[in-house]
């Protein structure tokens, strides 16, 4: 058998569309800033301004990139390397890893909170806090990259099977929470029975979330019907219907935003779903059209900027052999395409000017920066890790 | 103990003819009346299987094709199949024949399937032409690598055919799974039924293992079962040695 590893904006009427966008939004929902979940969010369109006119630059932001081994996997060990970009680089043994995600801290003052996750191939999963000095947090057993957030004073949360782990930013493992688990239904597909394990006792994570109010919110899911659970209180709401998470984020009016959809029927589509955490509400959806039957996902992702709103990125095979980039931004209760050119990576960051970062998967070694408003026709490159490298996580500052 | 796949088949071929010899006689070790109803872990349909507790980067064995009976071919289905499984069952690749409905083909006699799913409510199924009928043959389920242009995991899986992949999978977050083998249907009133021989095995950072009860034993690992009242699962030997049939109540 062949074991061989791999198969292998700048226009003023779009400045004036943004603000109004926002503004809309925040009065549409009772946005809430940090510590203060009643009060209303003002969107400063002077701040809007700023962010696209602020330089694509990546100073300050730390990459980490690995050198995928020519040998069988599990083979050989691998090493990651660390760069801060317009400062200093380091390089550290993942020892056999086989796949490696970044966790950004809850904000930009908290650099030294990021954290590398790597799966070992023996089955371990590694923590690797960022900063000054690293710090590794205990090996435990896993079977993959888990979903994981970082919350103030550098918290961490993962989930691991049913349960969402919680870890002081030492490392100590300080809590381990129960999944809430949605309503039980049968799954199917276009009505038809599907094979295999269907798992109506348990639920996945589809996002882990810190909100304003600091505490851990979950979405959860068991293939049919889903559940938005406030972690810290206790506090639950089901959201029937939506049986497939795909990432979630909260954005800076205050809700949370997720990418959702119906999976009993095969040619559907994606929405964003609106969530009110504060009443653990499903406030509304806004149709994504992507398709799942499209073809499958590379990934998709959901972020929020500070000041232009809501987008989802992700990117899927084409028809070429590469990788079709996909940006959507949610404009007040539409669904905007943002036209991108192709291979610009799987995964996204948002800078702290609010430009997107995006890289991975084909975009190999290369971090491109695109202005999410335009998207850009002419992304730019702004930072090459050697050839044979993969670009894994990005910091932003 | 690592063992090479012409080990393996040399052991098929040993045991298959003490099976030939002995036919399919049960031992009089039965043991399932303690076990777990599969409903309550893995879901609704109607189970009979063994799983571990621990993960591996594959899984082979050697399955009799039985054509199950199944009461409405259009709509339901009965299998015997292996699936690697990880996130409590969300995400795996699965092998194996089925007889009934499947999204592309209603199998009117047992045929090869591979299904797959990464996220809840990203289930793929792709089915294949007869699995020859009456007679044992091969599934395995293998982490290949991965995939670092759209960072998935590669697996790829067999059947009855140990040198040309029956699919290739790419899974977001099955880098190692449970071991599972066993049987489901779709419904009541269907017959689950199958037979396993040596070698069973499982793979760990690349080496083969026959799925023993001193293999288990050596991983700190355990075996767990289940199956439904009305479905007789008994060990040979455990845990590489099997056989299960019943009708669904």
């Amino acid at each position: 058998m062949n074991l061989s590893r791999f198969a292998p904006a700048t226009c003023l009427c779009l400045v004036l569309l943004a603000t109004t966008a926002c503004g809309s939004l925040a009065e549409s929902s009772g946005a809430r800033a940090e510590g203060n979940p009643g009060s209303k969010a003002i969107i400063d369109s002077a701040a809007v301004s700023q962010a696209i006119a602020a330089p694509r630059s990546l100073t300050g932001a730390t990459v980490v990139y690995v050198v995928p081994p020519a040998q069988q996997p599990g083979d050989a060990d691998v090493s990651a390397t660390f760069v801060t970009i317009g400062g200093s680089s380091r390089t550290t043994s993942l020892g056999r890893a086989v796949m490696v995600a970044g966790v950004p801290s809850n904000g930009p003052q908290e650099p030294a909170q990021d954290i590398v996750q790597a799966f070992d191939y023996s089955g371990q999963l590694i923590s690797i806090r960022l900063g000054s000095t690293e710090a590794r947090s205990p090996k435990v057993p896993a079977s993959n990259v888990p979903a994981a957030v970082v919350g103030p004073g550098g918290r961490m949360y993962r989930t691991l099977g049913n349960t969402v782990q919680v870890l002081e930013s030492t490392g100590q493992l300080v809590a381990t929470l129960d999944l809430p688990v949605p309503v039980s239904a049968t799954p199917s597909q276009d009505g038809k029975p599907i094979k295999g394990p269907l798992r109506l006792d348990a639920a996945q994570a589809g996002g882990l979330l810190v909100g304003p109010d600091g505490h851990l919110y979950v979405l959860a899911t068991n293939g049919v019907n889903s559940v938005v659970a406030d972690l810290t209180t206790g506090r639950r709401s089901d959201v029937p219907g939506y049986g497939a998470i795909v990432g979630a984020t909260v954005a800076a009016d205050g809700l949370a935003y997720a990418v959702l959809r119906n999976p009993e029927r095969s040619r559907n589509t994606f929405v964003i779903g609106q969530f009110d955490l504060v009443r653990l509400k499903l406030l509304d959806t806004f149709d994504t059209l992507i398709r799942v039957d499209d073809g499958a996902l590379d990934d998709l992702a959901i972020v929020a900027t500070r000041s232009l709103g809501v987008f989802v990125y992700g990117s899927k095979p084409d028809a070429t052999g590469g990788h079709q980039s996909i940006l959507l931004r949610l404009n007040g209760k539409k669904v905007d395409a943002i036209a991108l050119p192709a291979n610009l990576g799987t995964r996204v960051t948002v800078g702290v000017n609010d430009q997107l970062y995006l890289f991975s998967g084909p975009a190999r070694n290369v971090v491109t920066v695109v202005d999410p408003l335009t998207g850009t026709n002419h992304p730019e490159t702004l930072f090459a890790a050697p050839a044979n490298s993969y670009i894994l996580a990005v910091f932003t500052r | 103990m690592a063992r090479t796949r012409a080990t393996r088949i040399t052991a098929f071929v040993t045991v298959l003819t003490l099976v030939v010899c002995l036919g399919t006689q049960r031992p009089a070790n039965a043991s399932h009346s303690a076990w777990e109803h599969c409903s309550a872990t893995f879901g609704p349909n109607f189970y009979a299987q063994q799983w571990t507790n621990h993960f591996y980067h594959g899984v082979f064995g050697w399955f009799y094709t039985y054509q199950p009976s199944v009461t409405n071919l259009n709509q339901d289905f009965s299998l015997s199949h292996l699936y690697p499984f990880t996130n409590g069952g969300v995400a795996f690749v699965e092998v194996g024949s089925y007889r009934g409905y499947g999204p592309e083909k209603i199998a009117t006699n047992s045929s090869f399937y591979t299904a797959s799913r990464e996220d809840l409510g990203t289930y793929i199924e792709h089915d294949f032409a007869d699995a020859p009928n009456a007679t044992f043959v091969a599934y395995e389920a293998q982490y290949v690598g991965i995939n670092f242009g759209n960072n998935k995991y590669i697996w790829s899986v067999y059947a009855n055919n140990l040198t040309t992949p029956l699919w290739t999978w790419e899974n977001k977050y099955l880098a190692m799974g449970i071991g599972q083998s066993g049987g489901e249907t779709s419904a009541r009133g269907n017959q689950v039924i199958g037979r396993m021989i040596p070698s069973h095995q499982l793979q760990l950072s690349g080496s083969w293992y026959n799925w023993t009860e001193a293999f288990m034993a050596q991983q700190g690992d355990f075996v767990r079962t289940c199956d439904e009242p009305n479905v007789a699962w008994t060990y040979n030997t455990k845990f590489d040695n099997y056989q299960f049939s019943g009708v669904i109540q």
